[in-house]
């Protein structure tokens, strides 16, 4: 399982951050900035139809450990390149437990242990 | 003559119809932390949360800059510990002269730009727009946005100390969309997600989402 940049992904979990901005588990959101701070995707989320009388939306940070894939948006990483903030070091990829950059280096030494 | 000029600057940040944040202890701003938002441990002895609006710009009008601490519930500050954000805080409003817009630089993601024309194209279409169009709309569109926030026409946006230290302040900029060809007499009213930067710098996290009416 690989998530990035406008990938659409599931919540898995309840947390009351998450709660305060009405996300709850099963949500269904899009991976709204590039990178990853503090072990988090920031996520938007539609609520209403693709109707667009009634699409709104909000946008919050939720743990990558709460986030399963939904849908690959199929960015490339020249492309994520392009729009994280500075370089090419960011933080912006999550593959097989492992935060990594677009250069592959990986931020946490044991699969599924982000503070590794 | 200084003492006399502290005065006169900080009565600008109340009567301006603009205001910068400024923090003149402060040389930090969201500028030097992007990589990972704005960490509390390294800007001590400054607020993190301070340092995400430090050198920013805002409409003085409520709803429409950071809110102010309510000193009305402590009643233990005095006069001088009552910060602009919070007791203590070096945060000062200078008056600012209303931004032109020449002065305001958008940020809009290319990818974030394609992927509002495929995932919200049944929009732009019902707008009576075509795919020749798209770069047209999205110049018009920077041109209505930066109008819109020198106008003062936006609100701020969902407020937390948390995401605020990761990602900055947010606003809302209000913006209508003309409907063209079959659509003409039209008009769509939307918003425009963004992070202020400081200097009038406006990075755009949501091209567009509908308004509540």
């Amino acid at each position: 399982m690989r998530i990035k940049y406008l990938d659409k992904v599931r919540v898995l979990k309840d947390n009351e951050n998450y709660k305060k901005s009405n996300v709850f588990a099963g949500d269904v959101g899009v991976v709204w900035l590039p990178e990853i701070r503090d072990n988090t995707f920031y996520v938007m989320f539609e609520n209403g139809e693709q109707d667009f009388d009634k699409l709104d939306c909000v946008e919050t940070c939720i743990k990558i450990e709460d986030l399963e894939l939904v849908e690959d948006y199929g960015l490339t990483n020249e492309q994520i390149a392009e729009s994280l903030p500075s370089d090419e070091l960011w933080w912006c990829v999550v593959e097989d437990g492992f935060i990594k950059n677009i250069k592959g280096e990986k931020k946490n030494k044991i699969p599924f242990d982000y503070d590794s | 003559m200084n003492i006399l000029k502290g005065y006169e600057e900080q009565l600008s940040g109340i009567f301006s119809d603009w205001i910068k944040v400024q923090d003149f202890k402060n040389p930090l701003t969201l500028d030097n932390f992007s990589k990972n938002g704005v960490p509390a441990e390294m800007v001590k002895p400054h607020c993190a949360v301070c340092t995400t609006v430090n050198q920013c710009w805002f409409k003085n009008e409520e709803n429409k800059k950071p809110k102010e601490m309510d000193y009305d519930s402590y009643s233990k500050f005095n006069r001088k510990q009552k910060g602009l954000y919070h007791p203590y805080c070096h945060c000062q409003k200078r008056g600012l002269n209303p931004p032109k817009e020449e002065d305001i630089k958008i940020v809009l993601d290319k990818n974030k730009e394609n992927y509002f024309f495929n995932s919200k194209g049944n929009w732009f279409y019902s707008w009576g727009y075509k795919d020749k169009d798209k770069n047209d709309f999205i110049k018009t569109l920077k041109e209505k946005i930066i109008k819109a926030y020198v106008r003062g026409n936006y609100i701020n946006g969902k407020y937390d100390f948390e995401e605020q230290k990761k990602y900055g302040f947010r606003i809302n900029i209000f913006v209508t969309i003309d409907g063209v060809n079959e659509n003409k007499g039209h008009f769509y009213d939307m918003k425009s997600g963004f992070i202020v930067y400081p200097n009038g710098r406006l990075k755009n996290t949501t091209p567009l989402i509908r308004r509540e009416k």
